[in-house]
């Protein structure tokens, strides 16, 4: 039983069907590579799988134990040809599994707290080696710029907060607005009813009584809350609304350092105002291109670069 | 005295914000409900029919709205706070009582300092005293402490009394308690409980067993205390859960990690049932262990859990 509603597999499913992705690079030797997949950011896990593919490597991924089908089902429905070598593709939801595995590369997403236990699991498991390279995404937060409230706008901002329940980094966790909250709550709210059927968790319920009895002005879009500042909490299915001029955006994009994912904009393209790399369409937010870079880093180029160095 | 069940129908029905709370909640298996003590940040969470007759403040920090506590009845802090003293301290009026604080006129509204100050205004002879943060404690006091004969029950703030070690350590008497009221994270160190302890036991010349620790809040009247063993005991009307941060209206079993959820039923005129952001842990004895704030990474979708 997945942890996701049968509405965010089907579209995850649908999104790693439709990414059309170039054969894999030629190595002059054979390369292994641990995935450590989050199961709760099942786009970002499955990237990871095609970046392996990309680069002509050996996966193998360690399943979350909460979702444990999702990636082999991705794999069987899209027929990705992983390296057919004996022992490969690998994957499986007990990291003990990959005891004696020695992989050259690890890839990884979790938080900054989580990283210390894992890397010790796993050079206790002989998982990894001495040489073996590790490229840790630890990015957690992503802002939306909302200065429009049309149709398609509110359309894409409701999916983007309230897919996959609001959680992994790419999720809307903050949106900044000239706009006042009041202004776009019911609008916003109704751009989400396509999500609500959705049964929000005991901590959603409990957050929203208390956001009711204190009066807090707030909606929920699916499962997740969004309640104007101040920020009450720092977490997955809650969504702050900023409203402040853009000039706001900047600072806290800037004050997020390593922990900002993904600026996305409505429409066409980012206020000229604020270049930044990170920027991406609102309608993307939950459906990244295979060749999306978490953390602003190209993990197809990351695990090429010792053996084709610039 | 209240019992939770008293206290849940008297607050459901006088605290419109609890009962809200309740009442929004909607009908749950589990047990009771806990407001979330940001609500003391957001507005006046009250019981009483009367104005209060204190107000007290959290310090707070720049940019962040301090809790409000609105006290019906001065009477019933006094009650709660010495009759948990007297609960786990029985001798403590013979101790002089020192408050390594800011004295109550530059702070009047912090519970911690108008308690300390209650406790000095029961000694009579003098010696008990409120001491200047940042200054070496006056020689002409040590030395009528010391002539005294009486033993010294010290209160600071974690990270002041490590300051006062570390810049003028003195000798205690022989008996004196060190009451460290919190707070080991600043701007300037993160420490562990115990090291602190080690150290400050060095700088007063005191067991490090007599260290001991207090723990309360803003939203409160009751305290918990705790001795060398780090382990915190509540008063008789007050208890502590720790509740699952996924579904706070459970308890988690005795020593899992939790929220720490308590029951005062010395709020009676605010609100009994409290859930703090802090981190805690339960054993089968009723005490419990508090291992710092909750830190809301544990409920992101980015954290990896090595689910073994």
């Amino acid at each position: 039983m997945s942890t996701f509603h049968p509405d965010d597999i089907r579209h995850a499913a649908a999104a790693a069907r439709a990414q059309a992705v170039p054969p894999p690079a030629a190595l002059p030797l054979p390369v292994s590579v641990l995935c450590l997949h989050a199961g709760n950011l099942p786009l970002v896990g499955w990237q990871d799988v095609l970046a392996v593919y990309r680069a002509g490597m050996r996966y193998a991924g360690k399943l979350s134990r909460k979702d444990p089908d999702l990636i082999p089902a991705f794999l069987a429905e899209t027929a990705l040809p992983l390296a057919p070598v004996p022992g490969f593709p690998l994957h499986h939801t007990d990291l003990a599994a990959f005891r004696g595995l020695r992989a050259d590369a690890v890839l990884f997403s979790g938080s900054e707290s989580s990283v210390p236990g894992v890397l010790r699991r796993l050079h206790e498991l002989d998982a990894v080696h001495d040489a073996t390279r590790f490229l840790i995404r630890t990015a957690h937060t992503s802002l939306a710029w909302v200065d429009r409230l049309d149709t398609d706008t509110l359309r894409e901002l409701a999916e983007g907060i309230a897919r996959y329940d609001g959680a992994g980094c790419r999720s809307v966790r903050r949106i900044h607005s000239p706009l006042a909250f009041t202004q776009a709550a019911r609008l916003l709210a109704d751009a989400g009813s396509p999500f609500a059927d959705r049964t929000p968790p005991p901590r959603i319920r409990y957050r929203q009584a208390y956001l009711q009895a204190i009066g807090a002005p707030h909606i929920r879009i699916g499962t997740v809350l969004v309640s104007p500042e101040p920020p009450l909490w720092d977490e997955d299915g809650y969504v702050t609304w900023v409203q402040a001029p853009l000039d706001r955006m900047i600072a806290d994009a800037a004050d997020l350092g390593a922990g900002l994912q993904q600026l996305y904009h409505p429409g066409a393209a980012p206020p000229p105002a604020f270049p930044h790399p990170r920027w991406e369409p609102l309608s993307q937010a939950q459906t990244p291109a295979w060749d999306w870079r978490p953390d602003g880093i190209d993990p197809v180029s990351w695990l090429l670069s010792p053996y084709f160095p610039a | 005295m209240t019992t939770p069940e008293s206290a849940f129908l008297h607050q459901v029905r006088h605290n419109p914000v609890y009962g809200d709370f309740v009442r929004a909640l909607g009908p749950a298996d589990g047990e009771f409900p806990l407001l979330p003590v940001e609500a003391f940040r957001t507005g006046r969470v009250y019981a009483a029919d009367t104005p209060p007759e204190l107000v007290f403040r959290s310090s707070g920090t720049t940019g962040m709205r301090r809790s409000e506590h609105a006290v019906a009845k001065a009477d019933r802090y006094r009650q709660a706070v010495f009759a948990g003293l007297d609960h786990f301290y029985p001798d403590w009026r013979r101790f002089v009582v020192a408050g390594y604080t800011p004295g109550y006129d530059r702070n009047p509204h912090s519970s911690l300092i108008h308690m300390i100050r209650m406790l000095i205004g029961e000694d009579a002879s003098g010696l008990s005293r409120f001491l200047e943060p940042g200054q070496p404690v006056p020689s002409d006091w040590a030395a009528a402490v010391h002539a005294s004969g009486r033993p010294v029950l010290l209160f600071g703030a974690a990270f002041g009394l490590m300051d006062l070690a570390e810049a003028h350590p003195f000798a205690l008497p022989a008996g004196s308690i060190i009451m460290e009221t919190g707070g080991m994270k600043t701007h300037r160190r993160e420490m562990d409980r115990l090291d602190m302890h080690t150290r400050l036991a060095q700088a007063f010349a005191v067991p490090a067993a007599d260290v001991h620790s207090e723990y309360g809040m803003t939203e409160l009247l009751s305290q918990a205390y705790a001795g060398g063993d780090g382990r915190f005991r509540t008063p008789p009307w007050m208890a502590v859960s720790i509740r699952d941060p996924k579904n706070p209206i459970l308890c988690l079993p005795d020593g899992a990690e939790g929220l720490i959820g308590i029951f005062d039923g010395a709020n009676i005129d605010s609100c009994c049932f409290l859930l703090t952001g802090d981190r805690g842990r339960r054993h089968p004895d009723g005490s419990f262990e508090v291992l710092g704030r909750w830190k809301s990474d544990n409920l992101r979708g980015c954290n990896f859990l090595v689910d073994e």
